[in-house]
């Protein structure tokens, strides 16, 4: 009986559907001191005094710290790229002379109780001389990062295209909406002089070493423990400076200190997804081949890079040339500070932006060749052959079969049937259109360990260093671990989340834990049937894998009101070999909701002022189930040769075929009135304007 | 955020334009008024309530007269506040001009209005609807103290009740004093 | 009750009224509202009640939305009510939120008051000093503010019987399932009469009677649209979504007067 490739429901479910979770919230500490801060309500402005007296001194009220009582402790580290400039702008852990973004933390109080360190919070006398902000990515006054690539004969192969297609997008700012929000407890274990944290977070590695940095403390005398998660989406990969200024105060104060955000925090101040402008174009030949691609892209960073907060426009620009074999690329980046809080990864993290801006340019020259879009794409597709495929932009495609993805992919949709209504409904006056987009998913790489310890009783323990929250690890390494060891998936514990306990290991985001945390409990297994051992520790490394898909949608755009209608978006993933398909839909359709979302609703929005106008739910508009339309999807399996379970990614790819899918059918629907695309989301008001801007 | 109004006030500009210069007379026209001088000449202070149903957002600051120009009869107040409770704060640019014409003098009011803190994040876009409401009541206040129509006792405490609404509705009918927003200001009198 | 109203002539405008919370404690939760007091008067069971006596609907103030959406009574009467309270938020919302606490909350873009606008209800207002009735028009002041004093609570809500051959329709428009409308329309038409009240079109729920008196006098659908849009004073998108509601709407009513 083998168990990979089998849809067994999640073994973690019970305790999560029956309430027998334990989130940072639910833990409790003798002695606690609840946390809360006193954040900036300016968007950029020098801080000119905080006189914390009446806070101080307010009910159960134990201390108020601000920057200065802090100066002792560092910046969280900045962020950095590869080949890249980036200027040193580590988040501070309290505001000290300025203040950057609205919601930056300021000063800390500490109480018995959170009600009464808000209530004290309020009470801080914070002064401010208000400055100009700087709100557009497009404003270069302060550049944190610069990174540009030119590969191949860009400059000939634009002066000797037949045609030229370019177009310019702004991808706005998400809110990446975890159903829990940030928190942190901290104690410090004078006994051990251990720092022991625990962190609503994605991995213990990446807090351990922030924290360590942040402190100025040996990472050996830290102790990071995650507890159940409550989704993360990629916003709880480095931790906030709430998080440092909650372990310095319990070093500080003694007493463990105990931090929960709640939502407006999360909206104010938790790192956003997306944020690019980005100015592209195709050389195109008169037979459908695409010579060279240009592209500038704008992104808006925030006000401090975290150490993620590069990575997002990184990976956008190295994925531009996405599915296709196209020879020539040039593509700058540059990243601007904005008086808004930092970017950073979110669920796609770059790879949404860039299916966007590459698919959209393919079905432009489609249209402007007068060629189907879809054998134009297949024209330019990384042949099956080609693979391992070096882009133009210098990564390497280790495997793939992009035509047999788009064909699943067409079929799911019917696009014969499809295409005949789209016919009827625009004779009958309606407003359809059809689309598709290609996803390249960077996923895995660097490394991952594994240990896998034989208990006595006969069961097995596999510590690893990768780290769910809310992807389903604890099933799908149970299966993987079992298959190797011929024992049954009831017979594994994993264990993962306490870094005293865990082996080392990068983390969890980038779709990465299956390739690699999976892969390294393989090695583990067959080292331990090898040698016999009752426990083995191996570290399994990786180059860079890339899952693909083809995502297709028909949409209808209501001409009264403006609403979009996806009546239906399929989905063709090829993530390599599916360890287990029930769970591997699962976070297709997951990411799927959230790519509609960023189509149809999302968006964070600031004022001229940098003032948020998107603080809440009431405003911050988030998908129900009432909006989400018949999705169907399909796996594709190319394995990866790169690890031995042959797989890759597949967390991730929803969140990139569906805006380009939607965008590029939004597009089709608009042009068939004369009209140009659109920038998502598409909201009722942004289509109706389109549609009502000729009149009057 | 930009907020314009206006109003034609049935006396003559000069009248109208010495009224603009007294401050607390012009605070003392709206309803549950009354300032103190702060000790420095021309600024004063106070505490603003402002209230719409359940919600109510106090704040602490001051007022005070900023331009004056003379020939072209224009006055700018600066208006500065704070949460009392909170980190947010209002800060408006009250620019006046007047205008003669055949019914008397027209106020033109042009503010330029930035809020910071829970009510702009908040606000639902509440807060465009609120601070034009508060200017209209501004610019009506004002009308009333040029033609010397002020009450002899105003109530200390912030009101926001049918009492108050009545003579708005008679006055103005009911799509205008719905235009007008539910506020009261109650500058009341502060010990610094 | 008689505790709660001596509650709020004690305390006045320190206390606000707290039944089923769906519109209050989110404020409360911002921060927004800071009432010194609140008066708790969920366990007021007498003021739960939906029942008909001559002709007329009596409402007790503190009905839950979902008795309303269930209430067979309603729904064989004066089925905009029962359509309306669909509209409001989600089941779980229903489930607590009260007809008095969405009425008194007044918020533009409700979707009970707008209806009760349409049906020309009446609003009960009890106190330790008085009781008194007010009418839509004196009711609604502007945006979550309505004429009841601090020491008054709102007990009942009385809706007239409606003539024969009447038809009636709530629509609206929501970015999302759910949540606050963007634009919405009731309408009660019948012989010779015409009720048409938009929502989110201004601080109060909007009468178009310059739209009601062209539909008496037989204008087309889309020409009574446009002028309720017109009157709304919204401009744009907006004001295209109140035209297209309330077409929407007037098309409905008069179908099911006529059926």
């Amino acid at each position: 009986m083998t168990y990979v490739g089998r849809p067994l429901p999640r073994a973690e479910d019970v305790r999560f559907l029956t309430g027998r979770a334990r989130y940072l919230a639910d833990l409790e500490e003798d002695g606690v001191l609840h946390a809360a801060f006193a954040r900036s309500p300016h968007a950029h402005a020098r801080l000119v005094e905080v006189d914390t007296e009446a806070a101080a001194s307010a009910p159960g009220v134990v201390a108020v710290l601000t920057g200065a009582d802090l100066a002792g402790v560092g910046t969280l580290p900045s962020g950095s790229v590869e080949d890249g400039v980036v200027a040193d702008a580590g988040h501070p852990v309290l505001a000290r002379g300025v203040v950057r973004y609205v919601g930056e933390p300021v000063a800390l109080v500490l109480a018995e109780s959170r009600a009464a360190a808000e209530d004290a919070a309020d009470l801080i006398d914070d002064r401010y001389e208000p400055l100009e902000p700087v709100l557009s990515p497009r404003d270069e006054s302060n550049i944190l990062v610069r990174w540009s690539r030119s590969r191949g004969d860009v400059e000939g192969a634009f002066a000797k295209a037949d045609r030229l297609v370019s177009c310019s997008f702004t991808i706005p700012r998400l809110v990446a909406a975890p159903l829990e929000g940030r928190g942190a407890l901290a104690r410090y274990d004078a006994a051990e002089d251990v720092l022991v944290v625990h962190c609503s977070a994605q991995d213990p590695h990446r807090p351990l070493a922030h924290l360590s940095h942040a402190l100025g403390r040996d990472p050996e005398r830290i102790r990071i423990v995650i507890p159940d998660v409550g989704g993360a989406f990629g916003s709880k990969g480095a931790i906030g400076p709430e998080v440092v200024a909650v372990a310095a105060a319990a070093l500080r104060l003694g007493r463990p200190v105990k931090w929960v955000e709640d939502r407006l925090e999360n909206f104010l101040a938790a790192y956003q997804g997306r944020g690019l402008e980005a100015d592209a174009e195709l050389a195109v030949s008169a037979d459908g081949r695409l010579l060279a691609l240009r592209a500038h892209l704008h992104a808006d960073l925030g006000a401090y890079l975290y150490p993620t907060t590069p990575v997002s426009g990184h990976t956008t620009a190295m994925l531009l040339t996405g599915a296709y074999a196209i020879p020539a690329a040039e593509v700058t980046l540059v990243g601007a500070a904005t008086n808004k809080p930092p970017t950073g990864p979110y669920r796609g993290a770059g790879r949404p932006e860039a299916a966007l801006v590459i698919e959209r340019l393919v079905e432009l020259a489609a249209r402007e060749l007068g060629v189907d879009p879809f054998e134009l794409r297949r024209r330019n597709f990384v042949p099956r052959e080609a693979f391992p495929y070096e882009t133009a932009l210098g990564w390497v495609y280790d495997s793939g079969d992009y035509e047999r993805c788009l064909d699943r992919a067409l079929e799911l949709l019917g696009i014969e049937d499809r295409r005949a209504e789209r016919e009827k409904a625009r004779a009958e006056g309606r407003i359809v259109g059809i689309g598709a987009g290609m996803v390249i998913e960077r996923c895995g790489g660097l490394w991952e360990s594994a240990r896998v310890q034989v208990e006595p009783g006969g069961g097995v323990v596999v510590w690893t260093g990768s780290s769910p929250h809310g992807q389903g690890h604890e099933t799908t390494f149970a299966q993987i671990a079992a298959d190797e060891l011929g024992i049954a998936p009831d017979d594994v514990t994993v264990r993962w989340g306490d870094s005293h306990e865990v082996p080392p290991g990068i983390g969890t985001f980038a779709s990465r834990s299956v390739a690699m945390g999976g892969s390294a409990i393989v090695q583990a297994c067959r080292e331990l049937r090898e040698t016999g051992a009752s426990s083995v520790e191996v570290r399994f490394e990786s180059p860079l894998l890339f899952s693909s898909g083809a995502y297709a949608a028909a949409v209808e755009i209501e001409r009264a009101t403006g609403r979009l209608h996806v009546l239906r978006l399929v989905a063709a993933d090829d993530p390599g070999k599916v360890i287990n398909p029930l769970l591997a839909e699962g976070q297709v359709l997951g990411a799927v909701v959230q790519g509609l979302g960023e189509c149809l609703a999302e968006e964070a929005v600031y004022d001229e002022e940098g003032q948020p106008r998107t603080a809440s739910f009431a405003d911050y508009k988030l998908l129900t189930a009432a909006e989400i339309p018949s999705v169907a999807t399909a796996f594709v399996e190319t394995p990866s040769p790169h690890n031995p379970l042959g797989a890759k990614g597949v967390g991730e790819a929803g969140a990139i075929g569906t805006p380009a899918a939607v965008a590029n059918a939004v597009a089709d629907a608009l042009a068939a009135e004369g009209l140009p695309g659109l920038d998502p989301p598409f909201t009722e008001e942004r289509l109706w304007q389109a549609l009502n801007a000729r009149e009057g | 955020m930009k907020i314009r109004n206006e109003v034609t006030v049935p006396a003559p500009l000069e009248q109208t334009w010495s009224l603009l210069l007294d401050v607390p007379r012009v605070v003392r026209a709206l309803p549950g008024a009354t300032v103190e001088p702060d000790g420095v000449e021309g600024v004063y202070r106070g505490d603003l309530k402002v209230r719409l149903g359940p919600v109510a957002m106090e704040y602490e600051g001051t007022a005070r007269l900023e331009d004056v120009d003379e020939d072209e009869h224009v006055a700018s107040f600066l208006v500065e506040g704070r949460e009392r409770r909170g980190h947010g704060g209002a800060t408006a640019t009250i620019v006046n001009r007047l205008v003669p014409t055949e019914e008397g003098t027209r106020l033109v009011v042009e503010t330029d209005l930035s809020v910071t803190g829970r009510a702009a994040q908040l606000g639902r876009g509440l807060m465009e609807d609120v601070a034009a409401g508060l200017l209209d009541r501004f610019a009506q206040g004002l009308e009333t103290a040029v033609l010397g129509r002020e009450e002899e006792v105003a109530p200390s405490e912030l009101d926001v009740g049918a009492a108050v609404w009545e003579p708005l509705l008679r006055r103005y009918g009911p799509i205008a004093a719905a235009g007008v927003g539910g506020f009261l200001l109650g500058l009341a009198v502060r010990r610094r | 009750m008689e505790e709660a109203v001596s509650l709020l002539a004690r305390y006045g405008d320190e206390a606000k009224v707290l039944a089923g919370g769906q519109s209050l404690i989110p404020l409360l939760n911002f921060r927004l509202a800071r009432p010194e007091r609140l008066v708790d008067v969920n366990r007021i069971d007498e003021l739960a009640y939906i029942r008909r006596r001559d002709g007329v609907l009596h409402i007790g103030a503190l009905t839950r939305m979902a008795s309303l959406e269930r209430s067979p009574l309603v729904a064989g009467r004066w089925p905009l009510l029962a359509e309306a309270a669909r509209l409001v938020g989600h089941p779980q919302i229903r489930s607590r939120g009260t007809v008095g606490g969405s009425v008194a909350h007044a918020d533009p873009a409700a979707e009970l008051p707008a209806a009760l606008a349409a049906l020309g209800a009446g609003f009960h207002a009890a106190s330790q000093r008085k009781s008194r009735v007010l009418a839509v028009e004196e009711f609604f002041i502007t945006h979550l503010t309505t004429a009841l004093e601090p020491e008054e609570l709102l007990v009942e809500i009385t809706v007239p019987p409606l003539p024969p051959r009447t038809g009636a329709a709530i629509v609206e428009h929501a970015r999302v399932h759910g949540d606050f409308a963007l634009g919405g329309c009731a309408v009660v038409v019948g012989p010779r009469k015409a009720s048409i009240v938009l929502l989110a079109a201004g601080p109060t729920p909007l009468r178009a009677g310059a739209a009601e008196e062209a539909f008496v006098n037989g204008a087309d659908v889309d020409e009574v649209a446009e002028l309720a849009a017109s009157e709304s004073g919204l401009s744009g998108y907006r004001r295209a979504l109140a035209a297209e509601l309330t077409r929407r709407a007037l098309t409905m009513a008069t179908e099911r007067a006529s059926a």
